[in-house]
């Protein structure tokens, strides 16, 4: 559909025909205004340019700035990878997200040495050194960044216990296969546990009161970059194994662990 | 014609004439604006092109926007922030959770699983409680607006407990520090509140009871906090000590979505 003005309509252009001023003047307006499709160039235009018909075809980056949208109307649609599965919303810049991974529901190797406390949503350890673990479910395809436990010790303690409570995380393939976040260096075990590092002095430094303490896990392998955390492949868990030996009580209060995670693009789960 | 066609004093001829006064035209409009309705598509750039910028404030698309295949390693849409993927108009959402895959109780011996036809069901027994609501069902940055509960009294009682279960929705910090209801009135909770014994039981059928959040409600978020379900059994005269009360799920429901940023 023609927008722009014709300088003659076709029945005037006949033989003995002579373009006046104007004409030429209405022709190379016309043209002056266009958008020039082979060197490209900047426009403002005084009114929206609307192009409906057989639409439009970007085979390049189209950047919305300065307060540009996409507005789907009623009956059109966002419609995401058309040859592609992979294409999905995402982010210029991956931005970070955390969410918190509730302890309620975590099962140990030793049923009844754990139990829920009286706080809401917490884990009371029942008998020394029970081990136990809950599912923390992070986002798919996105990089796990750190995890931190919140936890409470349970009882003041005149020493130190020889073990304190160890913390990681893993994830479990399909078909069993465990492999902790974390490769075994000065500050794990070989198992992949981190505990409170450095020891507390004493007891009562240990004990805090009671107050809410914190332990991150920081993943030195599998979860680095965006591709790596696979939910189609693996479940991932939390695990603690609360304090035992020398100078150990029962009584631990273990309350969540919050994944935080970059976040590079808008998927399902 | 080609440009080498063009020597001084050509004289152009009518019909010439015409279709460079149609094509120039039918040239779109970039600096008045205007409405094209195009046969075919007008395809701008190649996937090897510098990028074209709508830069003015109310530029947009409003047709539907599909993306043919991102570039290696790219991605079809990009924005900056998570708010930037936006409804219109807020969006509604139901969500239904199970109960009993991180059911918790202080006695949990009185707390068992059953797995009948009907599915995996809570059941408690003269305890109390807590069921936690997987985070990934928290729609970030909504409004919840009620939860459901699902249950059923499980044995017919003689007469009405003197104080019937009640229901709570808490929204409890990463730390435990702070546990909050998401319900002003009757001190956070609501009663299954039946007239009587035999309505109570309901001849053992599934009943519902509805939670309305009034507060802490909007916007939720599974980030620093977790959210859960706390059924505190009956009690007083009446009441049995062991009622095999069933617990089977819930129902979230959840209203002003105004971005695409679940979980």
């Amino acid at each position: 559909m023609a927008h722009n003005s014709r300088s003659q309509p076709d029945s005037k252009y006949v033989t003995g025909f002579a373009p006046s001023g104007p004409d030429w003047i209405n022709i190379d307006e016309n043209t002056k205004k266009a958008l020039n499709g082979t060197e490209g160039g900047s426009w403002a235009p005084a009114a929206p340019i609307i192009i409906g018909g057989a639409g439009v075809g970007i085979g390049c980056r189209l950047t919305l700035s300065g307060g540009g949208h996409w507005v789907s109307s009623p009956g059109n649609h966002m419609t995401m990878g058309e040859l592609s599965f992979n294409d999905t919303p995402g982010f210029t810049t991956a931005v970070t997200r955390t969410r918190t991974a509730p302890i309620i529901g975590a099962k140990a190797t030793d049923d009844l040495g754990i139990r829920a406390n009286a706080t809401l949503g917490t884990i009371e350890a029942r008998r020394v050194g029970t081990r136990f673990m809950w599912q923390i479910r992070p986002l798919d395809h996105r990089a796990i960044s750190s995890i931190i436990f919140y936890f409470r010790i349970g009882q003041s303690h005149g020493s130190v216990p020889d073990q304190m409570p160890r913390f990681r995380v893993v994830r479990v393939s399909a078909t069993g296969v465990v492999q902790p976040l974390r490769a075994p260096d000065a500050a794990t075990d070989f198992d992949g546990f981190i505990t409170i590092n450095p020891a507390p002095a004493s007891g009562a430094a240990y004990y805090a009161a009671g107050a809410v303490q914190s332990i991150t896990y920081t993943p030195t392998q599998y979860v680095l970059i965006g591709p790596d955390v696979l939910i189609d492949q693996y479940a991932y868990f939390a695990e603690i194994i609360d304090e035992s030996g020398v100078n150990s009580l029962n009584g631990n209060i273990y309350h969540s662990a919050r994944v935080t995670q970059l976040q590079g693009e808008i998927r399902p789960h | 014609m080609p440009g080498g066609l063009w020597p001084a004093g050509t004289i152009v001829w009518p019909k010439r004439m015409s279709e460079l006064d149609q094509l120039a035209s039918e040239l779109v409009n970039a600096e008045d604006g205007g409405t094209w309705a195009p046969a075919d598509p007008i395809i701008l750039g190649d996937v090897t092109s510098r990028a074209i910028t709508l830069s003015t404030v109310g530029s947009g698309i409003t047709g539907s926007l599909r993306t043919a295949r991102g570039v290696a390693g790219g991605l079809g849409i990009l924005g900056t922030l998570e708010t930037d993927f936006e409804c219109v108009t807020p969006r509604t959402r139901s969500v239904c959770v199970p109960l009993c895959f991180a059911a918790s109780a202080v006695d949990k011996l009185k707390l068992d699983i059953e797995m009948q036809s009907g599915g995996p069901r809570t059941r408690a027994s003269g305890v109390t409680v807590d069921c936690v609501i997987p985070p990934e069902c928290i729609h970030r940055g909504a409004r919840l607006k009620e939860v459901v509960l699902y249950f059923k009294v499980g044995l017919s009682h003689p007469s009405l407990p003197a104080t019937q279960p009640t229901m709570s929705v808490g929204r409890v910090s990463e730390d435990g520090s702070s546990f909050v209801f998401l319900r002003a009135s009757g001190g956070g909770a609501v009663s299954v509140g039946a007239a009587n014994a035999a309505a109570y039981y309901n001849s053992g059928n599934v009943q519902p009871l509805t939670y309305t959040c009034d507060q802490n409600h909007d916007p939720v978020s599974p980030d620093q906090q977790y959210y859960v379900v706390r059924w505190i059994e009956e009690s007083g005269a009446g009441a049995l000590a062991d009622p095999m009360n069933v617990l089977i799920g819930a129902k979230l429901s959840f209203e002003n979505i105004t971005t695409l940023r679940n979980p």
